[in-house]
Formats: C-alpha cells, sequence, structure tokens
C-alpha cells in the first residue's frame, strides 16, 4: 500500500513497541534448545511460553531460556517456568534450566519470589550455554 | 477470607478509595487477560504524575497486574474489572473490584505448581514485596475488592 509505505519509520516503530507483541521462538545450540521469548509474558501470553518449553528438551543436557528480550513478567509467567522445570529428566527428576536475564526488572522478579535459587541465572546467552 | 501485609499504618479497606475524588484516574474493562496490558499501562501513567523513579513505576506496573489476578480468580464472561488510582500525598493508591465472580471450586491441586506453590502464592509474594500495604477482599455477592499503596521511596532505598 502506497500510504502504508509513507509512514515514518520511526512511528512504524513507535506502534510496535506499544503493542508490545509477545513472540518465541526455539533454535537449538548443538544439542542445548534455546527457548528465546519476546515481549511481555502475562496471563494472556505464559500459556505459549509454557507449551513451548514442555515441548523441547528431550534428551537434551539442560535447556537455556532467553528472557534478555522479556520486558515484563508476573507470576503466571514465573509458573510457566517452574512448570517446565518440573518435567522428568535428568537425574533427580527435575529439567535443569537456564535463564538469560539482562533486564534489572525481571531479575527482581525472580529475586523477590526466591527463584534464583531455583534457576541459575546468567547474563548473557554464551553464559548460560557453557558447562 | 481478607490478607493484608504491609508497614506502617493499616491499609484501609478495598473498595473504600474515595469514589467521588475529582483526581482520581477510573478505568473499566471486561475482566479478561487480554486487558490487563492496558491496565498496567495506565498503572505506569499515573505513576508518572507522582514523578517515581523508573525503578518503582515499573513495581508498580508488576503489583497493579498481580493486584488484578488475585481479583479476578473466578471471573465470568459478564465480569468487568474497574480500577481505581488515586494520589494522596506521596503514595498511589489502588483499589480495584470485580462483579460478576462464580464462586471458586474446592481446590484440588489441579494448579498447583511442580514445586508445591501456587499461582496465587507467587501473587502474593510478589506484592508482600513491592507494595506498601496491601488488601485481598473475601468474595462478597459476586464481587472482590482488593486495595494497594505504593509510596515514593526515598533515593537508593
Amino acid at each position: 500500500m502506497l500510504a502504508a509505505s509513507r509512514v515514518p519509520v520511526r512511528a512504524i516503530a513507535k506502534v510496535a513497541q506499544m503493542d508490545e507483541v509477545f513472540e518465541v521462538t526455539v533454535e537449538r545450540r548443538g544439542d542445548v534448545p534455546v527457548v528465546m521469548a519476546r515481549g511481555e509474558v502475562d496471563v494472556s501470553t505464559a500459556p505459549a511460553l509454557r507449551t513451548e518449553l514442555l515441548s523441547v528438551g528431550d534428551g537434551a543436557p539442560f535447556v537455556v531460556v532467553d528472557l534478555s528480550g522479556v520486558t515484563f513478567l508476573d507470576s503466571t509467567g514465573l509458573g510457566a517456568l517452574i512448570a517446565a522445570r518440573g518435567q522428568p529428566g535428568e537425574s533427580d527428576g527435575l529439567r535443569e534450566l537456564r535463564l538469560v536475564v539482562t533486564r534489572p526488572q525481571i531479575r527482581k522478579v525472580l529475586e523477590v519470589t526466591g527463584l534464583t535459587s531455583v534457576f541459575a541465572v546468567h547474563d548473557t546467552l554464551d553464559a548460560a550455554l557453557a558447562t | 477470607m481478607t490478607a493484608a501485609a504491609g508497614s506502617g499504618a493499616p491499609p484501609r479497606a478495598p473498595g473504600r478509595l474515595d469514589r467521588e475524588d475529582p483526581g482520581r484516574v477510573e478505568i473499566s474493562v471486561p475482566s479478561e487477560p487480554e486487558n490487563w496490558p492496558l491496565l498496567r499501562l495506565a498503572a505506569a501513567n499515573v505513576a508518572a504524575r507522582l514523578d517515581l523513579d523508573v525503578e518503582t513505576v515499573e513495581d508498580l506496573r508488576l503489583a497493579v497486574d498481580e493486584l488484578c489476578t488475585l481479583c479476578a480468580e473466578g471471573a465470568t464472561e459478564r465480569s468487568r474489572l474497574t480500577l481505581r488510582f488515586a494520589i494522596e500525598d506521596d503514595a498511589v493508591l489502588v483499589d480495584c473490584t470485580v462483579d460478576h465472580l462464580r464462586e471458586p471450586a474446592a481446590d484440588d491441586g489441579s494448579t498447583a505448581l511442580p514445586d508445591g506453590s501456587s499461582p496465587r502464592d507467587l501473587s502474593l509474594m510478589i506484592l508482600a514485596e513491592l507494595v506498601d500495604a496491601h488488601t485481598i477482599g473475601a468474595l462478597e455477592n459476586g464481587s472482590r475488592h482488593v486495595y494497594l499503596e505504593m509510596r515514593r521511596r526515598a533515593a537508593g532505598s
């Protein structure tokens, strides 16, 4: 559409930011699935994250959940992470989830709920992948 | 059952925020999770009026999100959520009401997380840590009222 092409790039970016589209994708780094989430994880989007987390990881030594693109995470998002960890897998019957967290607010919600002692939290994807 | 937490003066009862306050901000939406981003946006805008720091604004957004989730337990197709904000001295006061709620089913443990906690436990933990006071009202006549207060923090606290 000609009209749409005239919209300044800055305006398009702003609309995208206001809408804060949630997206979750999965890629593999060797044997390790990396689940990358972007946007806001709340009561309406957490089920999609949970579904994706539960669909990966069979036979993998651990799963990395990259939350560096997540701008908001509430209790339902935390519930998705806890549920994914509770699947049968490694020796203790729980899967190892390694989180990549760069935003202070996301780290804070993990801290206030005591989950930094449950999940290994890393600053970068490379650090999370390192054994 | 009513839960309350916080420090300092006891929180006012939920649903008692002055509904005639001409300065109040009020938003009413269908009680559906798709509307939660709108409620968080309203919280951030109100917080900006008090010139709160970025961290406190983010905390308020999260606290309001959790407050609404707790308030909307048992929501039906007819339920509406009404959120009211007021600024008093150096605090943001938030009152939330949801109507046409159904009685909660007996807890059969189906929503429990693998670690034994429930999503509600996590919400209450977050509220207890982030806000200065909160009150979760009981279900009465198909409605529930909840309330929180967040005060401006001293720099570096």
